[in-house]
């Protein structure tokens, strides 16, 4: 199934309408003049704000029957439907499809109206294009892409238009069908659309036969053959003009165009619309390079100037392919001549596209590769002419043959113009040329364009490429453009002061010419064939078709009486070139007989216009039947003679002063042509300069709209930034006032109007207007030295409700650095206040238990060295009590500075405290204090440790003292014990009855009792002599003073005291039972001396019984030498008669006496 | 009755009444004492002037306040069989480095002679032995 065959629904007219300012009224008209059922689909286009819905729907739908949509966003077009574009979209249309989608271009370059026109043309070939009331120019380029797809268009004349600026603009692209008023464009587009329905019939086979007979009849009439173009062209062309023409079919458009000479011309410029390109036949622009410019360039002083005319530039790309060659050859001459090309032509539009340079990618087929770089940006989808180039050309509107012509050219090309052109016309604009140019400067024309109507002016330099060179100029002047329509005539000729003329009347030859008309015969202008091509006004007169069909041929159109005559005149004017004068003939009008002269001149132009001749008929006046109109007499005669003669020399003397007179007149026409010319090139460069001024305007506005747009975002930016201002304002709950350099407020946050009674309203008052509730004095004063000094100010203020506030005083600076005011902000500190001093209190009593405590107190880190364990100690913080057990400060110092060659169980015990995390307590030995000290290590943090420490050496010293005194106890009793033993065994080994061993064991038991009592009272550091002397004796003396002892104080060891206690135990129970103490009169001395380091002991015994030696050695006598042996000394003892003595000897320090306290 | 002479034993008791009575407990077993020296100069001043090293010997470990270790150095030396008498416990004449037989106090005539018995038989007591 291949698409051909599946013909889609068949296309609805379409009948596009775009409007602006202005343009509903317009569009109200329309519509309710439109008939609704001409079966086309109208699209309406307007302008439309993107904010706003559209009411435009409704409007037209209340004028016209037709159903009323707007756009979806898809849709099918059905006829009798009205369309209406939706806001802030642009509609795109392909076959019977609409589309509205959204703009791709910003807002300030969107036109949905010439995007629409194009989309038509583009996506469906033709259909009608209405341009109504707008004050812009949207319209104008789719308008132009309209025609070319074969679409008509009609225009709102400017005139009847609220808004004329979008009807002009598009009637400026020239290419506008109808200009006419609403209600004439309805009657046209319903006459169109009958055309367009008609034309849609038309049978294939029937239209090829009658599209030849067209081609063929235009080329006849032009010369210009067509047949060689695309038939579908020419086709839709041909459709297109039958449309305007409103004709029904191709036969009836032929014929029409057979009638009406001025629809081949129309024909003609619609076939050859808009064709031009960069190098177009490129041969001919190798051969200018190499004939012309290279010329221009050798004739060119050093940096001189090279003007150069693009006459019907269209879009521009034949003055820019000039300026890259012009471009080149400087380059390769290596020279810089200044370059102007002025490029001209009637249509606003292609000049606004030459204007912006900027081409389709497609260009590279008539663009080298080289010339793109060199010459071309490319942005992506085109290519840009660089700027370079660009300011080579100066685009202008211009009519070659309306407007003066730029002068002192070294070139002109005008391609492709001439051929639009008469013969006559072409004369005259090549010879407009000519005096443009300078002499020797060339003409470049198209290829189907020749010089042939001017051949004095111009001589070929390459006639294949159409390159001409202009020739020397023998008259300076130019033919005047009389032919020209009245529009484009030069209206300056009024203007000239002449004095004694008529200022209203026509100019000179003009006026002539329609006096010639006014006064000339009757004339018939005939071709070859004698068929008649014109008549003049009053030629009628002279015309009386004979019966039977019309016909065409003038010799069988006039009169009968004429016809032989004027058949052979023209036959001969035609034939030998000759102008011929018919004899009188005598000619029957309806009133009288006249005599009748034809006269018959051939045209003659060049061979390749077929010959034409003109028949003048000359009334030779009445035909009398009488012949009085034959002198009278002699005298008569001569009077007449005289009168006649008379009559001449008037005559002559009159043709005299008229001759004068003309003379004067050609005077003051060669003046006036001067001050012409001179105005001509005054006018030629202001256009100029105004060109330049307004392609400079078109920057300027371009670069503020862009600047605009800028500044539009920018202002998005700064409502966005003041938004998020505001609603950080709100958030933080900071007060802030912004006061300026007069301290008046600027502006404030709701969180400060209650602090200083202030309201929005307050805006521009000095702050010293207010009352604040701050505890606080000079606010102002503060405020206005921080302008001062420029130096913010910081306080923690109270207010009068019992809030405290951080109050900030900063300079206000703007971004670029300049101190405008001063910004006050308040925030709300209470609640940090109120923490702060309680955190304050939990801190004072910390730090009085801190600095009170006798524990020492350090905050350390350990400090790792290479090995595993810390190195050493870093001490950060420490409590008065660990000064002083360390004798120093220890804060900031190590350790090993504090207490240098630590032992390593202190590093030890750090280190498995900071690995493990458990607190540990040892007891530890400082050497280098020489102290022991309780320390208590806890982890803090991962790498700090807290230690506890206290100085337990006097506890440490008593526990050891304690645990000695335990020992020395524990051996001191089991010695005791042997003593009691070895007691209790001597004894009983002496006294063996029971009886007497009890009573002598607990004597000597109570005895060492006693010596222990006395030890243990002076805790064991030995005991006086005379004490320890007297608790021993005094049992024994019953309170007697028989035993007197006599000696200094002195100490005596402790084991030396129980051994000398027990020594003088027996010794005063040997006197009691035998001795001095047995009888009531003995007495008995116990003195002691201390000589060098011995002490010397004597116990003398008398006043009692006689002394009997003992048998044997006793447990006393015994005792005593063992007693003296355990002391280091000697004991001797003396039975005598009169008293026992006994000397004991024994070495002993002197020491000081036991203190009486 | 064997005409033998009896073995002569060192005693050094800085306790007169322990001396005493110790010096009776010897003689009652048929020993010859020799002392007993109350300090440890007596005690190597008599070493000193034997002809003969003593048989035996019966230390007390602190003479006067003083560690007897020089005198049981010297015994040790002459090879002589002592006994350690101490109200000390065994540890603490352990850490005095006096390593002998070891005769607690109070002790009886029977722990004595046991004592002297294990001393004049070799039997070594391994380091310090309570009897």
């Amino acid at each position: 199934m291949t698409k051909a065959k599946v013909r889609p629904l068949p296309i609805v007219p379409l009948c596009s309408i775009g409007a602006s300012a202005g343009g509903i009224h317009a569009l109200q008209d329309f519509f309710g003049r439109i008939d609704d059922q001409l079966g086309l689909a109208y699209v309406v286009i307007v302008h439309l704000s993107p904010e706003h819905d559209s009411q435009l729907g409704e409007i037209i739908a209340r004028r016209t029957r037709m159903p009323v949509f707007q756009v979806d966003d898809d849709m099918v077009l059905e006829a009798n439907h009205v369309y209406v574009i939706p806001p802030d979209r642009e509609l795109i249309i392909d076959g019977n499809a609409i589309r509205a989608l959204p703009f791709t271009e910003p807002r300030g370059k969107r036109a949905p109206i010439d995007g629409f026109f194009h989309s038509a043309a583009t996506g469906r070939g033709d259909g009608m294009a209405v341009v109504l009331s707008g004050a812009n120019s949207d319209g104008a380029l789719g308008v132009r892409k309209v025609k070319e797809a074969g679409g008509v268009i009609l225009v709102q004349d400017p005139q009847e238009a609220e808004y004329g600026m979008m009807p002009r603009s598009a009637i400026a692209t020239g290419v506008a069908d109808f200009i006419e008023p609403i209600p004439r464009i309805v009657e046209r587009v319903a006459e169109v659309a009958r055309s367009k329905k008609a034309i849609q019939q038309i049978e294939e086979e029937e239209a090829e036969e009658d599209l030849r007979r067209i081609v063929s009849f235009l080329r006849s009439r032009t010369g210009h053959d067509f047949s060689s173009y695309k038939r579908a062209t020419v086709m839709r062309r041909v459709m297109r003009r039958m449309q305007v023409t409103r004709v029904d079919t191709l036969a009836a458009y032929h014929d029409y165009l057979r009638d009406n000479p001025e629809e081949a011309h129309d024909l003609f410029g619609d076939l050859l619309i808009s064709v031009t390109a960069f190098f177009r036949d490129p041969a001919a622009f190798d051969a200018l390079g190499s004939e012309a410019i290279g010329a221009l360039f050798d004739s060119l002083e050093d940096e001189g100037t090279l003007r150069i005319w693009s006459a019907g530039c269209a879009t521009g790309e034949e003055a820019y392919s000039l300026a890259i060659m012009l471009l080149e050859e400087a380059e390769r001459r290596q020279v810089s001549p200044s370059i102007q090309i002025f490029a001209t032509d009637l249509d606003e539009a292609a000049l606004a596209t030459a204007r912006e340079g900027r081409y389709p990618k497609t260009i590279d087929g008539d663009v080298t590769e080289h010339r793109l770089r060199r010459f071309f940006v490319d942005d992506g989808t085109h290519y840009r002419i660089r700027k370079e180039l660009r300011d080579m050309v100066l685009f202008a509107h211009h009519s070659a043959l309306k407007d003066p012509p730029f002068m002192h050219l070294d070139m002109v090309t005008c391609r492709n113009l001439l051929i639009y052109l008469e013969r006559d016309m072409q004369r005259q604009l090549l010879s407009l040329f000519h005096y443009a140019l300078r002499p020797g400067g060339f003409l470049f024309l198209g290829s189907a364009e020749s010089i042939d109507t001017t051949p004095e002016l111009f001589h070929a330099q390459d006639r294949e490429a159409r390159v001409f060179k202009a020739r020397p100029r023998a008259v300076r002047g130019v033919e005047l453009l009389t032919q020209q329509p009245r529009e484009h005539r030069p209206t300056i000729f009024p203007r000239l002061p002449a004095e004694g003329r008529d200022r209203t009347g026509s100019p000179p030859p003009v006026a002539h010419k329609i006096a010639l008309e006014e006064v000339a015969p009757p004339s018939a202008l005939v071709d070859e064939e004698q068929r008649v091509l014109n008549l003049s006004k009053n030629a009628g007169r002279y015309i009386q078709p004979p019966e039977g069909p019309i016909s065409i041929l003038l010799p069988e159109l006039v009169r009968p009486e004429l016809r032989a005559e004027l058949r052979r005149a023209l036959d001969r004017a035609l034939a030998a070139r000759e102008p011929t004068l018919t004899l009188p003939v005598n000619v029957q009008f309806e009133s009288a007989t006249r005599r009748v002269i034809m006269h018959v001149a051939p045209l003659t132009g060049d061979d390749r216009i077929a010959p034409q001749a003109l028949v003048l008929f000359m009334d030779a006046g009445a035909v009398h039947s009488t012949t009085d109109a034959e002198p009278g007499t002699g005298s008569e005669g001569d009077d007449r003679l005289r009168r006649i003669e008379e009559e001449l020399r008037t005559t002559q003397e009159r043709l005299g002063a008229s001759r004068r007179e003309h003379e004067g007149a050609i005077q003051e026409l060669r003046v006036a042509n001067e001050e012409l010319q001179s105005i001509n090139e005054e006018y030629r460069l202001t256009a100029e300069e105004l060109e330049t001024s307004k392609e400079e305007l078109q920057l300027i506005n371009e670069e503020l709209s862009t600047v605009n747009g800028e500044l539009e975002s920018k202002l998005d930016t700064i409502a966005a930034a003041h938004s998020d201002l505001q609603n950080l304002i709100n958030a933080t709950e900071i007060g802030t006032l912004f006061l300026d350099t007069d301290l008046r407020i600027k502006m404030l946050t709701p969180a400060v109007e209650r602090l200083f009674s202030v309201t929005d309203s307050d805006i521009g008052r000095p702050i010293s207007d207010f009352t604040h509730k701050l505890n606080l004095d000079g606010v102002e004063g503060d405020a206005a030295r921080v302008l001062r000094d420029h130096a913010p100010i910081e306080a923690e203020v109270s207010t009068r409700d019992g809030r405290w506030l951080m109050m900030r005083l900063r300079p206000y600076l703007t971004v670029g650095g300049k101190i405008e005011g001063v910004v006050l902000s308040f925030v709300d500190i209470s609640a940090r206040r109120e923490i702060e001093e309680r955190l304050r209190e939990s801190e004072a009593r910390y730090r009085g238990l801190f600095d009170a405590m006798d524990e020492g107190y350090l905050l350390a880190e350990p400090l790792h060295g290479l090995g595993s364990g810390p190195a050493d100690i870093l001490i950060h913080d420490a409590n008065p009590a660990a000064r002083r057990l360390v004798r120093s400060d220890p804060v900031g110092r190590r350790l090993s500075e504090i207490a240098p060659h630590l032992d390593d169980p202190w590093f030890e015990l750090a280190e498995r405290v900071l690995k493990g995390g458990a607190s540990e307590r040892r007891e530890l030995w400082a050497k280098p204090l020489g102290r022991w000290f309780e320390v208590g290590i806890s982890r803090v943090g991962t790498t700090r440790l807290a230690i506890v420490f206290q100085d337990v050496t006097v506890r440490k010293r008593h526990t050891d003292e304690r645990e000695l005194m335990v020992a020395e106890l524990n051996h001191r009793v089991k010695n005791m014990l042997a003593v009691v033993q070895s007691i209790c065994r001597q004894t009983l080994r002496t006294t063996p009855d029971p009886e007497a061993f009890t009573e002598a064991f607990s004597q000597r038991l109570a005895a060492l009792a006693r010596a222990h009592g006395l030890l243990t009272q002076d805790h064991w550091g030995g005991s006086d002599l005379r004490e320890l002397a007297m608790s021993v004796l005094d049992s024994f003396a019953h309170g007697t003073r028989r035993i007197r002892m006599d000696g200094p104080a002195l100490r005596v060891p402790p084991n030396a005291s129980i051994s000398l206690a027990m020594a003088l135990h027996e010794l005063a129970t040997n006197a009691t039972k035998y001795g001095a103490l047995s009888t009531p009169s003995g007495k008995i001395t116990l003195s002691w001396m201390q000589n060098d380091c011995n002490l010397h002991l004597a116990w003398n015994e008398s006043g009692g019984p006689e002394v009997i030696p003992p048998t044997r050695k006793g447990f006393g006598g015994r005792m005593l030498a063992s007693v003296a042996r355990e002391l280091g000394g000697d004991m001797k003892l003396d039975f005598a008669p009169q008293g026992v003595t006994c000397r004991i000897s024994f070495p002993l320090e002197r020491t000081a006496p036991i203190a009486e306290d | 009755m064997l005409k033998t002479e009896p073995l002569r034993l060192l005693l050094v008791e800085d306790e007169a009444l322990i001396a005493m009575d110790l010096e009776a407990m010897i003689e009652d077993m048929g020993y010859s004492v020799i002392g007993p020296a109350a300090s440890v100069d007596q005690a190597l001043s008599i070493l000193g002037d034997l002809s003969a090293p003593p048989d035996a010997a019966i230390v007390d470990a602190n003479l006067g306040g003083s560690s007897a270790s020089p005198v049981i150095d010297a015994l040790r030396c002459a090879n002589v069989p002592t006994v350690i008498a101490s109200g000390y416990e065994a540890a603490e004449l352990e850490s005095m480095g006096l390593t002998s037989l070891f005769l607690r106090k109070p002790y009886s005539a029977e722990t004595v002679e046991t004592a002297l018995h294990h001393v004049l038989n070799g039997i070594e007591p391994v380091p310090a032995r309570e009897l």
